[in-house]
């Protein structure tokens, strides 16, 4: 049953990605993500990771892609610009260089044997999160704070119009 | 997990339905294309310009904010959780990092990005 | 609430910064007298820090279950982004007249920075790490594009965007197989499994390979350099310089830490993998440099050939390469930033960044073009400049481990890179100027410029003490 749910999963995940880079319309392409979202968070759930799981829908299929969308139609992209964006002898280079990093992806992953961790218990899992990153990664957290300080600052001060 | 089953069950019902519905509307309702059907309707005009139009870019910046503060809410879940536990030294900790985060909100309200002009 | 200070108390560093960033928030928001001289608040209240820090020197202490740690080390570290912090604030005041928007943002940007840096030099955990260099990068993104109405600015921050966002997931991915693996993202804790003999070498190598996308892209190596000649172009200047010194610094500074845990376990890939990438890097760099027209784009060409001298001491993989890594950093400190106020100051006076108008600057500006000329030899390696020894150890360290080709290679550099700064040096002084008009320049430039000479012979001529610091810090990581 589980094996049955994860390739089911998987596969949406990796069809709707691959959508989202060949769909010939932005607009679409956010759409195929919103799904891939939607399968990784299934994924999460899988894997015993509800919070993260729930922040998965919340921020990126809730808030982010919102946003792409809103960008999106911000730009209007007309359909000049897309071809010389894909053309270009780089394009060739990326084919081998890819085939090479997923041969090597392969044979790394059939090499690992992870002993079964099913991560933590099921019901405290966003409480040892808590704990976690209260105590032992109090700092990262608190940087975080400033990340989104900059984030604030730099939003305002490059898309405000009217300067005070 | 498989507690969690029967809200895969809904899920799967409720795409199933939204299949059937479209499925259906595209084989039983009436199709008659006509030139004058396939024209974009512009109020009997000749459409002058592409239907999408820009937007403002006030909109991203309101967005943009709400993905900070959005983000910046997640954190208080796994911590209201644990609060208990941690007593004041918790307190303490989500103060400051909330403290920071308003410094930040003080800016752009003071900046005026909050406003809509 | 004991409990509450004593748990301070390792941070002292970190708070310090963090207060004087938002004490320049109420200052800017509240405060119209004090906006004015924003740069001078930042720039008095950094020195403060850091002679503070300085009185501080031996109170090492980790924390937070050692995934922070205030060893020599991390001290040393911590000085040399405080050094830069204070040679950027000042020359960012000499750019203020390219800023429409204010220009305290930028200051506290630059702090912004800082902060993520001075966390990283005492980082020992992957999670840390990882966010540490988010809050150098997001800074970044928005310092490049600071000019916001400059297109090239705008080129800057969205090719810096895209590939630091892709450098980032790289190394989150790398960190996730490493973590998969070992179980932890504390450095003890990996550096434990990587020698228990459960340990899975190749894999362990896959995980740090990537880990070193995310690196190789702050360091600025080959072939994770792409984005280098259009960002140090388009950004504006105090912002290109501390790219070029603060963020290639924390990039090496990185991998400094993770040498000890991941080196001892596949020696023949890891001297493989840093001789091929300094070799490459050092050959592009050197041969991009030639035909630059524009004096930043030209830097950061060399900031590439740089960065592959610098990896030439992680192909040695001793401590001796080290040694010679964190010497050479600090000399790069003193020339590059002196190089690019030299920039700054020459683009105030007639808003130009290109190499042919550089004709003739000795003639306008004596002080301006001699400074130049001491800056560009010491990045040459011209002896008695510190440059020269910085490159003496680095090759050193690489011939002391028979990689007698790869010191070949990297002296026949010196020799290609000393043509195309000679070049400049020819345009300066031999070259007839197009507009004799002479150059103004004010007392704190001239100070802060005759601060960076100093360094830069200083460290040339005394390298002792620097040297003595280095190696009691780098045997506090072994």
């Amino acid at each position: 049953m589980e094996s049955v749910l994860f390739y089911t999963f998987a596969t949406l995940v990796v069809t709707t990605a691959l959508l989202v880079i060949f769909s010939n319309h932005p607009a679409y392409s956010v759409l195929y993500l919103v799904l891939t979202m939607f399968g990784l968070a299934s994924l999460y759930v899988m894997l015993h990771a509800y919070f993260v799981a729930a922040i998965q829908l919340m921020v990126y299929a809730g808030a982010i892609l919102v946003l792409f969308l809103f960008v999106i139609m911000l730009l209007n992209l007309e359909r000049e610009g897309e071809e010389s964006f894909r053309s270009g002898p780089s394009r060739w280079l990326a084919l081998p260089l890819t085939l090479v990093f997923l041969v090597e992806l392969y044979t790394v992953v059939m090499q690992i044997h992870i002993k079964g961790s099913k991560g933590l218990s099921v019901e405290g899992n966003t409480e040892s999160l808590g704990h976690l990153l209260f105590t032992q990664h109090l700092l990262p957290f608190e940087i975080i704070s400033f990340v989104l300080l900059a984030a604030i600052l730099g939003t305002t001060i490059l898309s405000k119009r009217n300067w005070k | 997990m498989m507690e969690y089953a029967s809200l895969l069950i809904v899920f799967a019902f409720a795409a199933f339905v939204a299949g059937l519905l479209i499925f259906l509307t595209s084989i039983l309702g009436p199709r008659r294309k006509s030139e004058v059907k396939e024209q974009p309707f512009e109020c009997g005009f000749d459409p002058i310009t592409l239907p999408r139009g820009r937007f403002g870019v006030k909109f991203y910046l309101v967005a943009m904010l709400f993905i900070i503060f959005d983000v910046e809410l997640v954190f208080l879940f796994p911590w209201a959780v644990v609060f208990k536990k941690l007593g004041a030294m918790g307190l303490l900790e989500m103060i400051a990092f909330l403290g920071i985060v308003v410094v930040g909100l003080v800016y752009a309200w003071k900046k005026g990005a909050l406003e809509w002009e | 609430m004991m409990n509450f200070i004593s748990l301070l108390h390792p941070f002292s560093l970190e708070i310090g910064l963090a207060i004087i960033i938002l004490g320049l928030f109420f200052l800017d928001l509240f405060s119209v007298q004090a906006k004015k001289n924003i740069g001078s608040w930042a720039w008095g209240l950094t020195f403060l820090l850091l002679l503070i820090h300085l009185s501080n020197w031996k109170h090492f202490v980790s924390a937070l279950s050692s995934t922070y740690v205030h060893d020599a080390l991390s001290f040393l570290l911590s000085v040399f982004f405080l050094i830069t912090l204070l040679f950027i604030l000042a020359m960012s005041k000499s750019y203020r007249h390219r800023f429409e928007r204010g220009h305290s943002e930028f200051y506290m940007l630059i702090l912004l920075a800082s902060l993520g840096m001075i966390t990283l030099a005492s980082t020992t955990d992957f999670l840390l790490l990882f966010v540490s260099l988010e809050l150098i990068t997001v800074s970044f993104y928005v310092m490049n594009t600071y000019l916001r109405t400059d297109p090239k600015s705008i080129e800057a921050g969205l090719k810096y965007l895209v590939l630091g966002a892709l450098s980032s997931g790289f190394l989150l991915y790398g960190i996730s197989f490493i973590y998969g693996l070992s179980g932890s993202t504390h450095f003890s804790d990996i550096a434990r499994y990587a020698s228990s003999p459960e340990a899975n070498a190749k894999v362990l190598l896959f995980g740090f390979l990537l880990v070193m996308v995310g690196v190789g892209f702050k360091m600025g190596s080959v072939p994770f350099h792409f984005w280098i000649p259009d960002v140090y172009e388009g950004a504006p200047t105090p912002a290109t310089a501390f790219l070029s010194v603060g963020s290639k610094a924390a990039g090496f500074f990185i991998l400094i830490r993770l040498t000890n845990i991941f080196f001892p376990h596949f020696q023949n890939a890891w001297v493989l993998l840093f001789t091929l990438l300094s070799a490459i890097t050092l050959i592009y760099g050197n041969l991009g440099a030639i035909p630059q027209k524009n004096i930043k784009r030209f830097l950061g060409y060399s900031s590439i050939g740089h960065a592959g001298y610098l990896l030439m001491g992680f192909a040695a993989g001793s401590t001796q390469g080290l040694h010679a890594v964190l010497y050479y950093l600090f000399s790069y400190l003193f020339t590059n930033l002196c190089a690019f106020w030299v920039v700054i100051l020459f683009s105030k006076a007639t808003e130009s960044d290109e190499i042919a108008d550089y004709a003739g600057l000795s003639k306008r500006s004596p002080f301006l073009a001699a400074t130049l000329f001491i800056a560009l030899m010491s990045l040459a390696g011209v002896p008695p400049l510190a440059g020269f020894f910085g490159k003496f150890l680095l090759i050193r360290a690489v011939v002391e481990k028979n990689l007698i080709w790869l010191a070949v290679l990297g002296a026949l550099n010196v020799v290609v890179s000393l043509y195309y700064y000679l070049m400049i040096v020819k345009k300066m002084y031999i070259d007839e100027p197009q507009n004799p008009e002479t150059i103004p320049l004010d007392p704190s430039s001239k100070i802060g410029l005759s601060i960076a000479i100093a360094g830069i012979i200083g460290l040339g001529i005394f390298q002792a003490p620097l040297l003595q610091w280095i190696e009691s810090a780098v045997k506090s990581i072994l």
